[in-house]
C-alpha cells in the first residue's frame, strides 16, 4: 500500500520535474528568438513597402485588409502586409513569384499558428494556446479564423459562433437541440463565453474565475458561495456531477429525469454514506428538493431545508 | 386518452420581417445595380465607413396544447419585435477621432425572451474598450419536479397543477472591458461585471407539513477588475490584477395561498400546505363525523392539523471577494513557451437568519416559532497553474500543464430559536392562543469546516507529422483531497456517526481519520483522495 501510494506521488512529481530539467536543458541551448521574429524565412530581405503591395493586389487590400484589424500594421512605420507574409522585395523583383513569398497556404498548421502567436501569444486569452487541446488536435489559428475572408469582422472567423465550432463539435450542436439547453442557439451565449477556444489548463478548456471556481458561477452567483453549509458533492464534483450544461432533456439540465434518483445516487444507503430519505416517496415526496429547497448550499440549515 | 396538459403543443410562429437598410452610397460614387457588391453598401461620413442595418418584425405564435411547457421551453410569445441591428463605424484612415471602429450588435427587443448588446470601441494604440449586455428571462412552469402526488382518494382532492417550484425570473448581466495602451510595454486593464437577478418563484418549506412559499428572487454580484501588462522582454509578459467581487443576496421568502381554509368561529384562514392526502394523514386525518377535511362552507374540520398561518424568512447575504492574481508568459526562447499564473482568494459572507413560524406542527406541538442567528464563513483560496510547452524538435513537443487549486472554508452559524410550545398537549390545535403557550428559547452554535486542494497534471508528447497527420500520447494525473469537519450540537438532525462511516462520496474513495474514530459524535474528518479525473465544472 506504501509502495503504490510511493509511485502516485513519484508520478505526481515526475512528470513536471523531468520537463524542467528539459525545460532548463533546452533554455540553455537555445537562443532567445529576435526582437520582432515575426519575418519568416522565405522572402528574407528587402521591405517592398505596402504600395507595392497594393499595386498587384488591390483588390484584396481594398476589401480584404484595409478594413480589418490587421491594418494597424501598416501604421507607425509598420511593415503591412508583409508583417505577416515577409520582405516583398524578392517576390516583386521575381515578377510575383509566390515561391519568393511566405504563404500560409503552404506550411503547417504549427508554423501558421507560432506566426499569429508571435503577435498574438502574448495577450491574456491566447497565453495558453500551444499547451490547449486544439493545439495538440492539430487545430490551428486559421481553422477558426481568416484574416482576409472573415464572415465575422469582429474576430476574424470564417463564421460567426456557434456554427464555427459546431462544425467539429456535432455532438454540442445536438446537445442544445435539446429541450432545455443553455441559450447557445438563441445567441444570448456563446461557447466562448465558457470555453477558452485557446487553452486553459483546465478540462475541456472550461474558463474558471480567478477565485478557482468554474465559470459557471460568473451567472449563477447565488450558488457560488460560501456557504455556512456546503453540499459537499458541489464542491468537490462540479456543477456538472448533477447537470449537463450544454442541454438536457430534463428540466433544470439534471442528468437524470427524477431529482431524487440523482439524490440517490449517493444517498442510497442510511447505515453507510450520506443518509438516505426516510420517507416514503412514492406517496409524498417524490422530489428531495420538496424540502430540501438549498440544495446547492444553505447558510441556516445543515440539512439545506432553507 | 392524452390529458391536456401532456399534449404535445401545436406551436405556429409567423415572423415576418422587415428589413431596413440604412445603407447608403457616397453621393458621386459608381453604382453598380447590376453585380452586386461582394459586401453592403457603405455610407461614408465624418472620416468614418459606417454599416448599419435594423430587422424589424412581428412575432406572432399560437399555441396549443400545453401553455405552461412552451413557456418553459420556448416562451415566445406575440409582438412587434426589434429583432436585429448592427451598426459597424470603421475610420478611412485608421487614425479616427475619437475611436478607429466602432461595432455595436444587439438582437431580440421588445419582448423576446433573450436580448443581448455587445459593444467594442477602439482607437489604435491607445484603448480598447468592450461592453455587453444580456438580458435572460426564464419562465419555468413545468411540473415534472417537487410536485406531491395528491390522490384522489383525499378528502378533499386538491391537485397540484402547476409546478410548486415554479419561477419566472430575470436575469440582466453587464460587462465592461477597457484596455488602455494595449501595444505598449505597459498597458492597463479596468473592467466592472453586474449580474442581477430578480423575480418571484415558488419554493417550499418543511415545517409540519410543506407550504408553498412565494421566493421574491433579488441577487446582484458586483465584480470589479483592474490589471496591468508589462513586457520585460521581448514575447515575455507579467501580469498583474485585482478582482473585486461583491454579492448581495436580499431574497425573501413569505407564506402563498395554495390550499386554504376558514378556522372554525373565527374570520382567519389557515393554509393547509402542498401535500393533502388525508387518507394519509397529511396534513391530518378526519375526525368523525366529518367527511372531508374541510366543509362545504371552506371551514376546516379538524383543528388539530398542521397548518400555516404566516411564514416568512429573509437570510440577507452578503459576500465580498477579493482577488489578486500574478501571471507570467514567454515565449523568449525559440523552443520554449511558458504560461504561469498564481491567485489568492479571501472572500468573506455574512447572512443572518430572520426566520418566523406562525400555525402549528403538530408533531412537536409547536404554534410559533422564530428563528435569528448570523451564518458566517470564509473562504481563503490559492489557485496556481502552469503550462509549458516543449518544442523538442521540428515535429514533436512536450507539453505539461498543471493546476492546483486548495482552499479552506472555516463557517459558523449561531441560532437562537424560540419556540412557543402549547401547555396543554391534548388540547393543542390551531385555536389555541399564543398566551396559552410557554416558550423555550434554544441557542447553538455550529462551527464547520469545508477544506479542499485539488491537483491536476498532464503530460503530453505531440507529433506533428504532416499537415495532415499527427498524434500524441500523454498522461493525467489528478489528486483531489477534501476535509470536512462538523461540530454540531448534540440533537442535531445531520446523521453524524453515519456520515462517519461513509465509504464512498460520488466516484471518489473515502477514508476516515482517526480523529472521526476518537470522537464520531462530535467530530467528523473525512479524507479523501480521488485518481479519477475531476469534472470538467471543476
Amino acid at each position: 500500500m506504501k509502495t503504490r501510494r510511493t509511485w502516485k506521488q513519484l508520478l505526481e512529481w515526475a512528470s513536471p520535474a523531468v520537463l524542467l530539467l528539459l525545460s532548463i536543458q533546452a533554455t540553455i541551448v537555445a537562443s532567445p528568438q529576435e526582437k520582432n521574429a515575426t519575418p519568416p524565412e522565405k522572402g528574407t530581405g528587402q521591405y517592398a513597402g505596402v504600395d507595392t503591395c497594393k499595386t498587384c493586389h488591390e483588390d484584396l487590400y481594398k476589401k480584404n485588409f484595409e478594413s480589418t484589424p490587421h491594418f494597424k500594421t501598416t501604421l507607425r512605420d509598420g511593415h503591412g502586409c508583409e508583417s505577416c507574409h515577409g520582405p516583398g522585395a524578392a517576390h516583386v523583383e521575381g515578377g510575383g513569384d509566390i515561391t519568393k513569398i511566405f504563404s500560409f497556404k503552404s506550411i503547417s498548421r504549427k508554423e501558421a499558428t507560432a506566426h499569429c502567436l508571435s503577435c498574438h501569444g502574448e495577450k491574456h486569452e491566447q497565453r495558453h494556446f500551444s499547451s490547449s487541446a486544439h493545439a495538440s488536435n492539430d487545430v490551428g489559428c486559421l481553422d477558426c479564423h481568416s484574416p482576409h475572408h472573415a464572415k465575422e469582422p469582429e474576430h476574424l472567423l470564417v463564421q460567426a459562433q456557434p456554427k464555427l465550432c459546431y462544425g467539429c463539435h456535432v455532438t454540442a450542436k445536438a446537445d442544445f437541440a435539446k429541450p432545455y439547453h443553455h441559450r447557445v442557439d438563441e445567441g444570448l451565449i456563446q461557447c466562448s463565453d465558457c470555453h477558452n477556444v485557446h487553452g486553459t489548463t483546465t478540462v475541456r478548456q472550461v474558463r474558471s474565475l480567478p477565485t478557482g471556481d468554474a465559470i459557471c458561477a460568473k451567472c449563477h452567483a447565488d450558488k457560488q458561495g460560501p456557504f455556512v453549509y456546503e453540499h459537499v458533492p458541489v464542491k468537490t464534483e462540479g456543477c456538472s456531477s448533477c447537470h449537463t450544461p450544454h442541454g438536457s432533456t430534463n428540466p433544470r439540465y439534471l442528468r437524470v429525469s427524477q431529482v431524487n434518483l440523482l439524490c440517490l445516487q449517493c444517498h442510497s444507503f442510511p447505515a453507510q454514506g450520506p443518509a438516505g430519505p426516510t420517507h416514503d416517496q412514492s406517496k409524498k415526496y417524490q422530489a428531495c428538493t420538496m424540502c430540501h429547497t438549498a440544495i446547492h448550499g444553505s447558510n441556516a440549515s445543515n440539512v439545506f431545508f432553507r | 386518452m392524452i390529458a391536456t396538459w401532456l399534449r404535445i403543443p401545436q406551436i405556429f410562429m409567423i415572423v415576418v420581417f422587415l428589413n431596413l437598410s440604412a445603407t447608403t452610397q457616397t453621393a458621386g460614387s459608381d453604382t453598380n445595380q447590376s453585380q452586386p457588391p461582394s459586401q453592403p453598401e457603405a455610407w461614408e461620413h465624418g472620416g468614418y465607413v459606417i454599416h448599419q442595418s435594423v430587422e424589424i418584425g412581428y412575432r406572432a405564435s399560437d399555441v396549443n396544447g400545453s401553455k405552461q411547457m412552451y413557456n418553459s421551453l420556448v416562451d415566445e410569445q406575440s409582438g412587434p419585435r426589434f429583432l436585429d441591428q448592427s451598426l459597424s463605424m470603421q475610420s478611412q484612415t485608421h487614425e479616427g477621432q475619437p475611436f478607429d471602429n466602432l461595432f455595436i450588435n444587439s438582437f431580440g427587443w421588445g419582448g423576446d425572451p433573450n436580448n443581448g448588446l455587445r459593444a467594442r470601441v477602439d482607437k489604435n494604440h491607445w484603448y480598447d474598450f468592450r461592453a455587453n449586455f444580456r438580458r435572460a428571462q426564464t419562465d419555468f412552469d413545468y411540473n415534472l419536479l417537487a410536485n406531491p402526488f395528491n390522490p384522489s382518494n383525499s378528502s378533499p382532492t386538491i391537485l397540484v397543477t402547476s409546478s410548486p417550484h415554479l419561477f419566472a425570473t430575470r436575469r440582466r448581466m453587464s460587462d465592461f472591458d477597457l484596455t488602455l495602451l494595449p501595444q505598449s510595454k505597459i498597458d492597463f486593464r479596468v473592467g466592472y461585471s453586474h449580474n442581477n437577478m430578480t423575480g418571484p418563484s415558488f419554493s417550499s418549506v418543511h415545517e409540519g407539513t410543506d407550504a408553498l412559499l412565494l421566493q421574491t428572487w433579488n441577487t446582484t454580484l458586483n465584480s470589479y477588475r483592474f490589471g496591468v501588462d508589462v513586457k520585460l522582454l521581448p514575447r515575455t509578459v507579467i501580469s498583474y490584477d485585482q478582482f473585486l467581487d461583491y454579492y448581495k443576496g436580499d431574497t425573501t421568502w413569505q407564506l402563498a395561498p395554495f390550499a386554504q381554509a376558514l378556522l372554525p368561529g373565527t374570520s382567519d384562514t389557515v393554509e393547509l400546505g402542498l401535500p393533502i392526502d388525508t387518507a394519509n394523514t397529511t396534513p391530518c386525518a378526519i375526525v368523525a363525523p366529518a367527511t372531508s377535511l374541510i366543509d362545504s362552507t371552506g371551514t376546516l374540520t379538524n383543528t388539530a392539523c398542521n397548518a400555516y398561518f404566516n411564514y416568512n424568512r429573509s437570510n440577507r447575504t452578503r459576500t465580498s471577494t477579493p482577488t489578486e492574481r500574478l501571471s507570467l508568459h514567454s515565449a523568449y526562447f525559440q523552443r520554449l513557451e511558458f504560461t504561469a499564473s498564481y491567485a489568492y482568494s479571501s472572500s468573506d459572507m455574512n447572512a443572518p437568519l430572520d426566520e418566523f413560524f406562525n400555525g402549528l406542527s403538530q408533531r412537536s406541538d409547536l404554534r410559533q416559532e422564530t428563528v435569528t442567528g448570523p451564518g458566517r464563513a470564509t473562504r481563503i483560496s490559492n489557485v496556481a497553474d502552469f503550462s509549458v510547452t516543449l518544442h523538442l524538435s521540428e515535429r514533436f513537443r512536450l507539453v505539461d500543464t498543471f493546476h492546483f487549486w486548495g482552499y479552506r472554508i472555516p463557517q459558523s452559524f449561531s441560532s437562537a430559536e424560540t419556540d412557543w410550545i402549547c401547555i396543554d398537549l391534548e388540547t393543542c390545535s390551531l385555536l389555541t392562543p399564543i398566551s396559552e403557550t410557554t416558550q423555550s428559547v434554544t441557542t447553538s452554535a455550529s462551527q464547520l469546516s469545508f477544506n479542499q486542494s485539488w491537483k491536476r497534471n498532464q503530460v503530453d508528447l505531440v507529433w506533428d507529422g504532416s499537415k495532415h497527420f499527427g498524434g500524441r500520447i500523454g498522461f493525467r494525473y489528478g489528486d483531489k483531497v477534501f476535509h470536512q469537519i462538523l461540530d454540531f450540537t448534540t440533537g442535531d438532525q445531520d446523521r453524524i456517526g453515519q456520515v462517519c462511516d461513509s465509504i464512498s462520496i460520488g466516484n471518489t474513495r473515502t477514508t476516515t481519520t482517526p480523529s472521526c474514530a476518537s470522537d464520531p459524535a462530535r467530530r467528523i474528518a473525512i479524507a479523501s483522495r480521488a485518481t479519477t479525473p475531476p469534472s470538467p465544472g471543476q
